[in-house]
């Protein structure tokens, strides 16, 4: 073939990959499965995975319109600028409909393969991230990650959803347990990489509320996860061995919050060696507490 | 990851659109067989 030089070249499949945050999603798949499988009634299989597919598609679609519309902030952060829109790799018109695509899709199968209600709730989580964070709350207020924190708190309950049909008490609490935990977990990243959200604009709590503020926040929220977490035991959701996982933890989740909530940075060469620690834990955290769920769940013979 | 900055070649625009077009083959297949097993469990279940 002519070797015809060309003005772009098109976006390949791995930007579209790029494109839904697969680092996200794995968490959401993981939440929104131990969700189905912490409920108490089963359904068929190829369903399951349907309803899990769906959830992982609505967070892939929200995530692509997260990135369509905050293209130019990402082409301001260090940690964002790579991705294929502000990298010049795709261009915004395709970025949305992609998202648009994905999202209704997810809706629309969860609706005719599983149920409604699954639907709706998919539906809300996908119109709270897209628009009530990314576009409403996200650029004007501090508070943008504990509100929009509902979003990613959606998938457990979801799962729940798809198994029985119906909501009751314990995916309140499950969504709940995730609600809490994002404020600690994301501002300890937003700790270390403040001075990118000060750069452009973005009101995160430590550029508007200040570092000591946001560290006494940090270890509040900790405190309120610790007896949060041992609600699915109180109400007689789980049996002994999550209320010991989520004893230990937890316990380690405020422990690692503690040194972040009572120090202050020692200049602009301090390492945040606490805060990075936090953050770390904070995603090992969700993960063993949902598993401890399941296997509390499989062990109880359900 | 394709960077677009670089000078490209038709024949490197034809490999990408390439590779898009298979990946899009796969994943409406996967998604035509699920569709399938989706009617089949729904019809053994009676609710289709």
């Amino acid at each position: 073939m002519a070797l015809t030089q060309t003005q772009t070249l098109p976006a390949d499949w791995r930007d579209f990959l790029s494109l839904t945050k697969p680092g996200v999603i794995s968490l959401v798949i993981f939440t929104g499965l131990c969700g189905y499988l912490a409920a108490p009634t089963r359904i068929h299989p190829i369903l399951a995975f349907t309803a899990i597919l769906c959830i992982a598609m609505g967070a892939a679609g929200s995530a692509a319109l997260n990135m369509w519309w905050e293209a130019d902030i990402d082409a301001g952060m260090k940690r964002t600028a790579k991705r294929p829109l502000p990298a010049g790799r795709m261009d915004k018109t395709t970025a949305r409909d992609f998202g648009v695509g994905l999202a209704t899709a997810s809706v629309l199968i969860m609706g005719l393969a599983i149920n409604v209600l699954a639907a709706v709730i998919l539906a809300v989580s996908i119109f709270y991230y897209a628009v009530v964070y990314t576009i409403w709350l996200k650029p004007r207020t501090p508070q943008n990650i504990v509100i929009g924190g509902g979003a990613g708190a959606f998938p457990p309950m979801i799962g729940w959803v798809a198994a029985t049909g119906d909501i009751t008490l314990m995916p309140v609490v499950l969504f709940l347990i995730i609600f809490m935990w994002t404020p600690p977990h994301f501002w300890a990243l937003a700790l270390f990489v403040q001075t990118d959200y000060a750069k452009v604009g973005i009101p995160m709590m430590p550029v508007v509320a200040g570092e000591r503020s946001t560290r006494r926040q940090i270890l509040a929220y900790s405190a309120i996860l610790l007896p949060l977490s041992l609600v699915p035991w109180f109400i007689g959701g789980t049996g002994l061995i999550y209320a010991a996982g989520a004893a230990v933890l937890s316990g380690l989740f405020l422990a690692y919050s503690v040194p972040v909530g009572l120090r202050m940075r020692s200049g602009v060469d301090d390492a945040m060696k606490p805060e990075k620690r936090l953050f770390k834990y904070s995603i090992l955290y969700l993960f063993l507490l949902f598993a401890a769920l399941v296997a509390d769940r499989m062990l109880a013979g359900v | 990851m394709t960077d677009p900055k670089k000078s490209i070649t038709e024949e490197q625009r034809q490999k990408v659109i390439r590779q898009r077009n298979l990946v899009l083959a796969l994943v409406l297949g996967a998604f035509v067989v699920l569709f399938f097993a989706i009617t089949i469990v729904k019809i053994r279940n009676g609710t289709a």
